[in-house]
């Protein structure tokens, strides 16, 4: 009796869990602005009114802002759609016009302030272009990448088919080879773009254009397919990321802050009792966030409730709770720490580009291998049907099967059975589908490996070791990367055994060395050289690396352990590598410091704590 | 036990929903085509005005050119020939696109160069291959029709001048958008209004990665394209005009050479001859030149076939075609 009321209870609560947790969710959306679908509401500004000049300035940054969004965010599939982005286009010129006729451009406005508006506008003029030539871009590179393949097969297969006539001439001149390690460069040059590389695959590219000519006409237009989709990524690769970097440029927001601030110092009575109403609609904006704190707060308040009452009927012993518990608390713990530490690297307005950069960042390298799975997933919803057909005939002729007159039918049957997944391209595109979505599935384990390995949760055994050992294997592993044309000098102190893990250490040396290499590619010295200095000190092991490439600036060297931090394009990295290695020091009791002046070179020192070995 | 902990049963379960409100946006695949509305907000007097003035031979220098010379409203918007051809028979260099649905190309010309309806049309006045006009002449031939210049200021109470006129030609373009196209009503949920081969030439219009480039409502009009992405398309075709420079006549920028805007397909069954130097005649030809050009890819005859038959459920009515 009392048992079943109990149940009625549990269900009631568990219902209104639910209900509530929707609600929940429902002004979550609402809060968050970047929710889905809700982008023009977030746009529109709450602030002033629509004709004033600063809610201009805002809204033209944030149309400026909500286009490159939906720019990288649509980028993703064969589907995507465009038109979202050109539709801000119009509205966008009307307020530029408008903006260089307000008060903002007068004649008794100071000059500063023309002068930043001048740069907004500008700034978002560049903007629109950048996103032009993204979209440009963005479809060729994509076409190119997807049918690279497909043309490199080709080729394979017609030379394979070649390969025992006399008149051969792509087997035997060793042709095939060349284009074999050329596909092998042109790999490294998509996954690790740079100038160098790019010249030396034009340059063989369309020495290999040159002798398809003398090839029999079926293999030399294979030859030239290939060639030509090389060519488009080839050429297009690293014009793609410098416009990725100017489309994530953080300018705009500074210019805005510049104008908003004059605009403050200028502001009449009037205007301040129009700031009065931007003060209500703040508030009644954050009426909602009341509205989802107090809703959290029942619902947490009831999951408890709910726990309890399951608690008292399933009878779970204490030993259990005491034990999830603790585990709560570690976890708990270990968020805390996580949250601290970002406190500390990174200020308010630092945040800010932060989370901007994440949000460019991540759904461009989330989104990218989402649109391969959803668009393959569609081919194969579809094709998977005709197979079942198929299986449900093979089924029926089963049965039949036992009966011998029917057999001559059953033949018939299957034949036709044949014939249909013959006629269908399903079969020979099968490979090409899976390899896509495979590629898919790659990027995302990637992602999420780089983002686990900055958690910190997929944590390495300890052991005891000689760094400088570890230092000589990651430049033996890394001897490609650095290539013939980079000095790497290395003096070596006599190191006690260090205890930590192996491969952890290994990883941020190989990212230090690989960062040094690109730093020198791109600073181009006559002659590159990196050095690694290790020295034992009383209780400290020394660590140091110095190249003698591109640096960076003072502004930048402050950023560079923050998360997400890039000078480099969004689609190149995640900006996690030097997070990383921080992370990973720290992990060890460490301390990492950078020196680096642009143009000069950068020195990254690091600092273990010797441990006493037990023995 | 503790994963059969009942605690943890209800964790999950909310896991799961959390899990497909998550997932719900990125099943839900939006198609790239999307069906054409008529624009609301159009002045209705506007466009009667404009509708006049795009048919008004007065706007060229000896009276002999409309604008509808070379966009014939009743076939399709274009005139049907390789390189137009405007006043006194002198020829042009470029092929004319349709001017249905112009209003939703994000830019206007083949090389964008008009950001607005506006200021496309101050152009083909004063061309000396297309109308040969002078601005100020064609403002004083039509303020001294005083039946139209009466009419004219119950609008524009600014009365006939360059800005107003442009705008009342734009206006009517903007209602030049075909609507109710048999792919649409398909889009819309009638799975008959379109053939078998046109449903399959839109599955495989989508998977080739035709709709990377032509795409949104009006199916093209919203991007910046190199026409020959892949292998040379003016190597091949040769004897290069300045005409073929596209967007590098603007910009002077390498990547820009032969880059285009790429058109709308909705009125493609009638505009034959294609692309911007007119150079094919058929449907079937435009798209093989596509897959060589822009795809660098080869395909079944059966496929390209279903893809014109695609192409041909795209265009729309409207009360000025047919
Ligand atoms: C001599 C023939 C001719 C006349 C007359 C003419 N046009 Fe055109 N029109 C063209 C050609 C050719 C183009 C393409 C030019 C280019 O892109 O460089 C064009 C392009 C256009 C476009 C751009 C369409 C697009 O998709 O980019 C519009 C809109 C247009 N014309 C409207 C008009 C209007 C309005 C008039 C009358 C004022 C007019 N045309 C008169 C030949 C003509
Ligand atoms: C890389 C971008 C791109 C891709 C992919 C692409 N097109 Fe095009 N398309 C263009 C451009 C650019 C033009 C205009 C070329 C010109 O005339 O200069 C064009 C023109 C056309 C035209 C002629 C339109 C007219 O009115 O002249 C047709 C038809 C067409 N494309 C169909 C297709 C089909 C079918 C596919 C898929 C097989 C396809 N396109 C793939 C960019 C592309």
């Amino acid at each position: 009796m009392q048992k079943s009321m109990i149940r009625y209870l549990l269900m009631g609560s568990i219902a209104l869990i639910i209900v509530l947790f929707l609600l929940f969710i429902f002004f979550m959306t609402k809060l968050t602005p970047l929710s889905h679908d809700s982008n023009e509401a977030y746009y529109q500004p709450k602030i002033f009114n629509e004709e004033h000049p600063v809610s201009m300035v805002y809204e033209l940054q944030s149309l400026s802002l909500a286009s490159s969004l939906a720019a990288l965010s649509t980028t993703t599939k064969l589907n995507s759609d465009f038109d979202k982005v050109t539709n801000f286009l119009p509205k966008m010129n009307t307020l530029r016009t408008n903006l260089q006729k307000s008060e903002l451009n007068s004649l008794s406005a100071p000059k500063e302030l023309k002068f930043a508006l001048g740069r907004l506008i500008n700034l978002t003029r560049a903007n629109e272009e950048a996103i032009e030539q993204f979209k440009t871009n963005y479809a060729a590179i994509r076409n190119s990448q997807r049918y690279l393949p497909i043309s490199y097969d080709t080729l394979l297969l017609l030379s394979k088919r070649q390969a025992d006539k006399a008149e051969d001439n792509i087997n035997k001149s060793g042709l095939l080879k060349k284009i074999k390690q050329l596909n092998i460069q042109l790999n490294m040059f998509l996954r690790n773009p740079s100038t160098i590389a790019k010249e030396e695959l034009s340059k063989e590219l369309l020495t290999l254009e040159e002798r398809a000519m003398s090839l029999p006409q079926k293999i030399s237009n294979a030859l030239l397919n290939y060639t030509s989709h090389a060519f488009v990524l080839v050429n297009r690769k690293l014009p793609m990321m410098d416009i990725l970097d100017r489309i994530a440029n953080d300018d705009l927001q500074a210019v805005d802050n510049e104008i908003v601030n004059f605009y403050q110092q200028m502001l009449t009575k009037s205007q301040l009792e129009r700031q009065n109403k931007q003060q209500v609609l703040e508030e009644s904006y954050s009426l909602y966030r009341i509205i989802a704190i107090v809703l959290g707060t029942l619902l947490a308040l009831l999951g408890i409730a709910a726990c309890l009452l399951f608690l008292k009927e399933y009878n779970v012993s204490d030993q259990q709770l005491r034990l999830m518990s603790k585990q709560k608390d570690l976890e708990f713990n270990k968020q805390l720490q996580l949250q601290e530490k970002s406190h500390v690297s990174t200020s308010t307005e630092a945040n800010n580009s932060y989370v901007s950069r994440m949000v460019a960042s991540l759904t461009h390298e989330l989104n990218t291998p989402l649109g391969y799975l959803s668009s393959n997933m569609d081919i194969l919803k579809s094709s998977s049907k005709v197979i079942k057909d198929i299986l449900d005939e093979t089924e029926h002729c089963k049965k039949d099967l036992l009966n011998e007159s029917k057999q001559e039918k059953i033949v018939m049957k299957f034949s036709n059975s044949i014939d249909t997944l013959k006629e269908g391209s399903l079969l020979d595109e099968l490979p090409e589908i899976i390899a896509d979505m495979n590629t898919g599935i790659e990027q995302i384990q990637h992602l999420i490996g780089d983002l686990n390995m900055f958690s910190g949760t997929d944590r390495a055994k300890k052991e005891w070791f000689n760094l400088n050992e570890c230092i000589i294997d990651v430049l033996k592993l890394s001897s490609v990367t650095i290539g013939r044309h980079i000095k790497v000098l290395k003096k070596f102190g006599e190191l006690p055994d260090f205890y930590g893990s192996r491969g952890k250490i290994t990883q941020i040396f190989t990212n230090l060395v690989v960062n040094s290499v690109h730093a020198i590619e791109e600073g181009k010295p006559s002659q590159g050289v990196i050095k690694i200095v290790t020295v034992s000190k009383p209780n400290i092991i020394l660590v140091e690396f110095l190249d003698n490439g591109i640096g960076i600036d003072s502004e930048n060297a402050k950023k560079v352990f923050e998360p997400f931090f890039t000078t480099k394009e969004p689609s190149k990295g995640t900006g996690l590598g030097l997070a990383i290695v921080s992370q990973i020091v720290q992990d060890h009791k460490g301390k990492i410091a950078v020196n680096s002046k642009l143009g000069q070179g950068t020195s990254l020192k690091i600092a273990f704590p010797v441990q006493n070995k037990k023995v | 036990m503790l994963l059969k902990c009942p605690i943890m049963l209800i964790h999950n379960f909310i896991v799961l929903i959390i899990f497909i409100f998550l997932a719900l946006p990125i099943t839900t695949v939006a198609e790239p085509i999307k069906v054409l509305t008529q624009p609301k907000n159009l002045d209705k007097e506007k466009v009667a005005l404009g509708r006049l003035l795009f048919f008004d031979k007065r706007l060229s220098k000896d009276n002999s050119v409309s604008c509808e010379t070379c966009h014939l409203l009743k076939e399709g918007g274009d005139d049907n020939i390789k390189i137009s051809i405007g006043i006194n028979g002198r020829k042009g260099i470029i092929n004319a696109p349709t001017v249905y649905n112009s209003g939703l190309n994000f830019r206007q010309f083949w090389d964008g160069r008009a950001p607005t309806l506006e200021i496309q049309a101050l152009g083909p006045v004063q061309n000396p291959v297309e109308m040969g006009a002078f601005w100020p002449d064609v403002i004083a031939k039509l303020q001294a029709d005083h039946v139209f210049s009466q009419r004219f200021i119950q609008s524009y109470p600014l009365g006939i001048n360059r800005q107003n006129v442009t705008h009342a030609i734009a206006e009517f373009e903007r209602s030049l958008v075909t609507t109710d196209a048999p792919f649409d009503r398909y889009l819309n949920g009638d799975a008959s209004a379109i053939s078998e081969d046109a449903k399959e030439g839109y599955q495989l219009f989508k998977k080739y990665g035709c709709v990377s480039c032509h795409q949104g409502a009006a199916v093209g009009g919203n991007m910046y394209q190199v026409f020959g992405v892949v292998n040379s398309y003016f190597k091949k075709r040769g004897n290069i005009t300045e005409a073929d420079y596209g967007r590098f006549g603007l910009t002077a920028n390498r990547m820009d050479m032969h880059s285009f805007k790429v058109p709308s397909l909705r009125m493609v069954a009638h505009t034959s001859p294609y692309f911007h130097d007119g150079s094919v005649k058929t449907l079937r030809e435009a798209v093989d030149v596509m897959f060589e050009f822009q795809l660098g890819r080869e395909a079944p005859d059966q496929d390209k076939d279903k893809i014109v038959s695609f192409l041909k459920t795209l265009a729309g009515k409207h009360k000025e075609f047919q």
